[in-house]
């Protein structure tokens, strides 16, 4: 790039970053206002008095019978770290089968797989909630789980695939001269090397289901075993809007994610490029 | 890949064995790949269980309702009786159909083509070096980040009819000279929709496309610039072209992805005005869970699972004609 550009350049990087901060930086700014000052005509853009009145109603459970952050954010916590466990397992396994073994009908796993990804969850949530309406799984974290990690899975799959894939097979060899079995050179020298990959296949099905709305809004009907996303969305339908507890809200929800993002970054975006981009 | 498929080798295609082989360690290899495949199965079983079990037999089942009677509001004696074509037809009767078909591709096309843009823009300037790229790069992944019922809030809340920062800047900027209701009008909501979607896309885009760039090797530009390409001859004749199998799979996976979307649109305006931004993914959910019929919200969904299969097979196509090349 010639020097005479640079200008050009600064002025871009301003505006995309300008472009792709500001509706975060106004749920932060929102969120420490008082009430009064967020209905304000002429609109003030900072606060002019510092306030923590949402955060606080937010994380009393007391103070509002409709509000009950603190089980919201402990539900999602549950359904997530579940998920991540049961579709890191089971991907895992069926991702270093796809790498490793040559069996009859791998072709066609790899393309089911790729076929999942395009399932609707609108059309998928319409038989799904009969099953598991049929088998007491509605109102329950575990029929939440099981949806989500099915959801996570394939794509978990894909990119674990990608990880073994890096890892030369000549190592398997060796392991197996030394007389390992197919189980503890997984175990014991495949997943040690690919623990990275691990990390961020666990980040992306955790922040699937920290995210997901529409299954939790379906599935779950009783008000305290709501996730962050139902609860949050629920202060919407209501007359009064108080949008310094729901941008408070906002922010606890969303801060845990951006650093998780921020920590990742690099691996996050290697290992969702992996498989694309080559 | 490839090569380590080749080192596993297939020892079980007869015609890979030569015919001088002797007759015991044929049968050694038969073994080994039955006791290799009974390893591969046992590793593979959880995945094809909980593949099939939650997403293909709901598929399955979700096909044969839209075959039956499932108005779960009115229900009748027999159950759930097979009425054959009747699902369709009244989704193909139904003007609110063929509304919210008209309605995803328009949607689709805008925020594909914004988020596709914009990304490029945003991965060729964090391809280039300039001072306080990681922390632009840092900030651009945001919108990513941030979740999507909590996008949706601050978006309600700043597209606000009476305390909006959007309408508060358009005013002062006089491009309006009174405040819209974005989301609450039907000439608005569903571009204002749009927006958010962008806003929430394009970082995907871009990091997907910046490593596509980072691929392309530097000399290319050296060349380039030395037959005397100015920067936006070098963008359109080195760039581009080197970018367009990236290109292809970002653009196909985006609208595949676009196809499903729900979530933006359904908590900004749950559809309305007056169903003006009723996806049809928006259309089968009311479909089923708030008319309460589950046989024609799986009729429909099966035109919207055809629109995903026809994209899907391009996606497959575009990924395969990428390895081989």
């Amino acid at each position: 790039m010639k020097k005479r550009n640079m200008p050009l350049v600064y002025i871009a990087a301003v505006l995309i970053s300008l472009f792709a901060i500001a509706p975060f930086v106004w749920m932060i700014l929102t969120s420490l206002k008082p009430q009064a000052e967020i209905y304000s005509k002429p609109l003030q853009y900072l606060p002019q008095h510092l306030n923590a009145e949402g955060y606080k109603g937010m994380l009393n459970a007391k103070a509002d019978p409709n509000v009950n952050f603190i089980s919201w954010f402990k539900n999602t916590a549950i359904v997530s770290l579940l998920t991540t466990v049961l579709s890191l397992i089971v991907s895992a396994l069926g991702g270093y089968a796809m790498s490793r073994f040559q069996f009859r009908g791998r072709m066609s796993i790899g393309y089911i797989i790729l076929l999942t990804q395009m399932l609707p969850g609108s059309l998928l949530i319409i038989p799904l909630y009969l099953i598991m309406k049929d088998y007491h799984l509605l109102n329950s974290y575990f029929g939440l789980v099981i949806a989500y990690a099915t959801i996570a899975i394939p794509f978990c799959t894909w990119m674990l695939k990608g990880y073994f894939d890096s890892v030369s097979t000549a190592i398997d060899e060796a392991a197996s001269i030394d007389g390992a079995g197919r189980w503890t050179t997984f175990v014991r020298v495949i997943l040690p090397l690919t623990l990275p990959g691990l990390v961020v296949t666990a980040v992306f099905s955790f922040l699937t289901s920290w995210n997901e709305f529409m299954f939790a809004q379906t599935f779950l009907s009783d008000y305290d075993k709501w996730t962050l996303s139902v609860g949050i969305a629920s202060f919407q339908g209501q007359y009064v809007v108080n949008w310094d507890y729901l941008m408070a809200g906002s922010v606890m929800t969303t801060l845990p994610i951006v650093v998780a993002f921020w920590l990742l970054q690099k691996h996050l975006v290697s290992g969702m490029t992996a498989g694309a981009v080559k | 890949m490839n090569n380590d498929n080749a080192l596993l080798g297939q020892p079980s295609l007869p015609t890979q064995q030569t015919e001088a082989a002797p007759r015991p360690r044929f049968w050694r290899s038969e073994w080994r790949r039955l006791k290799q495949n009974r390893a591969a199965y046992l590793f593979i079983a959880p995945l094809a269980l909980a593949v099939g079990l939650v997403l293909l037999y709901p598929i399955l089942k979700a096909a044969l309702m839209s075959f039956q009677y499932w108005k779960v509001a009115r229900p009748i004696a027999e159950g759930h009786p097979f009425v054959g074509l009747d699902n369709y037809a009244a989704v193909m009767d139904s003007g609110y159909f063929w509304q919210s078909l008209g309605i995803t591709f328009l949607y689709i096309f805008v925020t594909v083509v914004l988020r596709f843009v914009l990304g490029i823009g945003t991965a060729v300037l964090l391809n280039t070096p300039f001072k306080g790229r990681g922390l632009v790069r840092a900030l651009v992944i945001i919108p990513w980040a941030v979740p999507e019922v909590v996008t949706c809030l601050v978006f309600i809340l700043m597209f606000d009819y009476q305390f909006g920062v959007v309408n508060d800047v358009l005013i002062k900027m006089n491009i309006l000279s009174n405040p819209l209701a974005f989301l609450g009008e039907s000439d608005t909501a569903l571009w204002a929709a749009m927006f958010v979607n962008v806003w929430k896309g394009f970082p995907f885009a871009a990091i997907m496309l910046l490593a596509g760039l980072q691929g392309i090797p530097k000399d290319h530009y050296e060349a380039a610039s030395i037959d005397g390409a100015s920067a936006w001859k070098q963008f359109t004749s080195v760039t581009l072209p080197a970018l367009k199998p990236v290109s292809v799979i970002v653009f196909l996976l985006l609208v595949i992805w676009t196809v499903k979307d729900f979530g933006i649109v359904y908590v900004l305006t749950g559809g309305g005005p007056s169903r003006a931004t009723e996806l049809l993914t928006i259309f089968i959910y009311r479909a089923g869970f708030k008319s309460f019929d589950f046989g024609l919200a799986a009729a429909a969904g099966m035109f919207l699972l055809l629109i995903s299969v026809v994209f899907t097979v391009l996606y497959m196509k575009a990924t395969k004609a990428g390895e081989s090349a």
